[in-house]
């Protein structure tokens, strides 16, 4: 199957089921919500080596949000509810109550709870209050500006990650014109993220390593600098390979995302230098969500 | 809708919490007119006093004379919906525990008393103790929200839990005495000795500042999350003027006799 010239491989996007959530963080201008969301979603690329894997959804106008301010919405996923609990309280603790005049709200609805401001309240040192308002209770936690308002407890929902396409091209700065192009499309789409720095990630892995202490290394069989050296999966005349990895809250977002990605990428046509797009797999048998790249596109 | 109409005005107290939808639910006019009915404490029927129209359903009106019907919608529970084309008595919305009830008049003493779920929208002045709580009860109304559009009388807010109680004209003495958590906006004066002993909870003034105890401690004014999303939810429930009044605001925190971790809001 081709699109725009560029090979779409007749494979899949295998992704595993993740513990996920959203929150929303205010404050009293668009910037200040920014640089909050920017801060606790920061250092959380990868589950592997960062415990959780976040990232900016969107910005919210103030009508969107729950006290009327601008805002921004995050995406947060974690292998399990314990592990999104532990991220929450270290990342709004250290990232968004400590930014000036923000607020802190959950951003789905759920009966399945983790604990957010309950959590963060004894910051407070027994001067923190309660408050319940529209049915949803908040802590009140005073701070040097004011007060810090949080969400007690935050829904979690099932969530899937590790959906993931690869773009493949001769020429380094046409796979990350393509890269650049499929992040954008799919940020427009709601209910995911793109964890990585920019929404790729140039060192994609495999599982295991020839190190024991190393749970993941190197996916060389797609690093062109060494392709003639071992089982490579790239063809002579690829330079270079970008990864573009998705999380989401719900497995249509994660599809919608991807053949976003996949339409947006190969719009520059082939003669661009992006040549083909496929997607990383364990051979069907370890994740439970399988996206195939042209079936997306149908 | 089932419509009952109070062919004349009760010369005693009546007992009305027979009439909520979910105890008429099933049952035919006929056999709705043989319920019981206490007037004072004579035996009676609801045929005795009321016109009964149209086939029970979620919604029930009543109208006539109606201010000395008691307990209007007392345990009514979510989904329901209670209207009173008038007045109405004492412990209007007793053990509220869903639903709406709306009264075009006034209402007696103790009104959403116990009150634990549910909307109370009352167009006229309600007597006192809103959101009170029952004799010997060591809290109010738990959840749930009041809203009255005249005045309130004296202990509104009295020992209340949770929930909402707003009140857009005055309210008198000792509002929110004893109150445990929840909120109370006036949007009118308040009366002398509001918070007194209150342990937890919010009062916002928003009308002329009131006299505040010596008890609570002048915080300063601030411009507070909590206010905006307090002003969200008034306007949610259709009270955006009220609502639109909320800025900054001077806190207050006490009582101090007690434990001092409420709070009262003033203009100012």
């Amino acid at each position: 199957m081709r699109l725009d010239g560029v090979a779409i491989d007749d494979t899949f996007a295998e992704a595993f089921g993740m513990t996920g959530t959203r929150l929303v963080i205010t404050a009293d201008t668009a910037d200040w919500a920014r640089r909050a969301a920017e801060s606790m979603t920061g250092f959380a690329t990868s589950v592997i080596g960062c415990g959780v894997e976040a990232g900016i959804e969107s910005a919210l106008e103030p009508a969107a949000t729950p006290d009327g301010r601008p805002g921004v919405a995050v995406l947060l996923f974690a292998v399990s509810r314990d592990a999104l609990a532990k991220a929450l309280t270290a990342r709004v603790g250290q990232c968004v109550l400590t930014c000036a005049g923000t607020a802190c709200f959950a951003g789905i609805a759920g009966e399945t709870r983790v604990p957010l401001g309950r959590s963060l309240r004894y910051f407070g040192d027994g001067l923190q209050r309660a408050k319940r308002v529209g049915g949803r209770r908040y802590w009140r936690i005073p701070v040097m500006d004011g007060e810090f308002l949080c969400e007690d407890q935050a829904p979690v929902q099932d969530g899937v990650g590790g959906g993931n396409l690869l773009l493949l091209g001769r020429r380094s700065a046409a796979v990350l014109a393509a890269a650049e192009r499929a992040v954008a499309a799919m940020r427009r789409i709601p209910e995911v993220i793109m964890p990585f720095p920019g929404g790729i990630v140039r060192s994609g892995s495999k599982v295991g390593s020839r190190y024991e202490f190393l749970m993941a290394s190197t996916n060389d069989a797609y690093c062109p600098t060494i392709k003639g050296a071992v089982e490579t999966a790239l063809e002579p005349d690829i330079t270079s390979v970008l990864e573009i990895v998705i999380d989401g809250l719900t497995e249509g977002a994660v599809g919608r995302a991807m053949a976003a990605g996949m339409r947006a990428a190969a719009a520059g046509g082939a003669a661009e230098g992006l040549t083909r797009i496929t997607a990383g797999n364990y051979g069907g048998k370890l994740g439970a969500f399988k996206f195939a790249l042209q079936a997306l596109l149908a | 809708m089932m419509r009952f109409t109070l062919r004349q005005e009760p010369p005693l107290r009546v007992t009305a919490d027979a009439l909520i939808p979910e105890r008429l639910a099933g049952r035919s006019r006929g056999e709705i007119e043989r319920l019981p009915l206490a007037i004072g404490n004579r035996p009676s029927t609801v045929g005795d006093w009321f016109r009964v129209g149209g086939e029970a359903a979620a919604t029930l009106a009543i109208e006539g004379p109606c201010r000395r019907l008691d307990r209007v919608g007392a345990g009514m529970s979510r989904g329901s919906r209670i209207i009173v084309e008038g007045d109405a008595g004492a412990y209007l919305g007793l053990g509220l525990r869903g639903g709406a009830i709306e009264v075009a008049g006034n209402a007696g003493f103790g009104a959403a008393t116990d009150m634990r779920s549910g909307v109370i929208r009352i167009a006229g002045s309600a007597g006192d103790g809103v959101g009170g709580a029952l004799p010997g009860a060591a809290g109010g109304m738990s959840d749930g929200a009041v809203i009255v559009h005249g005045n309130a009388g004296a202990a509104t807010g009295a020992r209340l839990k949770r929930g909402l109680v707003a009140v857009l004209g005055d309210v008198g003495a000792g509002c929110g005495a004893g109150m445990l958590a929840g909120t109370i906006v006036g949007g009118g004066a308040l009366g002398p000795g509001a918070g007194t002993a209150m342990r937890r909870g919010t009062i916002v003034a928003l009308g002329d500042a009131p006299h505040i105890g010596a008890c609570f401690a002048d915080c300063g004014a601030h411009e507070l999350v909590v206010l905006r999303l307090l002003a969200h939810e008034l306007a949610r429930l259709g009270l955006e003027a009220l609502g639109a009044r909320i800025g900054p605001l001077r806190r207050f925190m006490g009582d101090g006799a007690v434990s001092g971790r409420g709070e009262i809001f003033i203009v100012g």
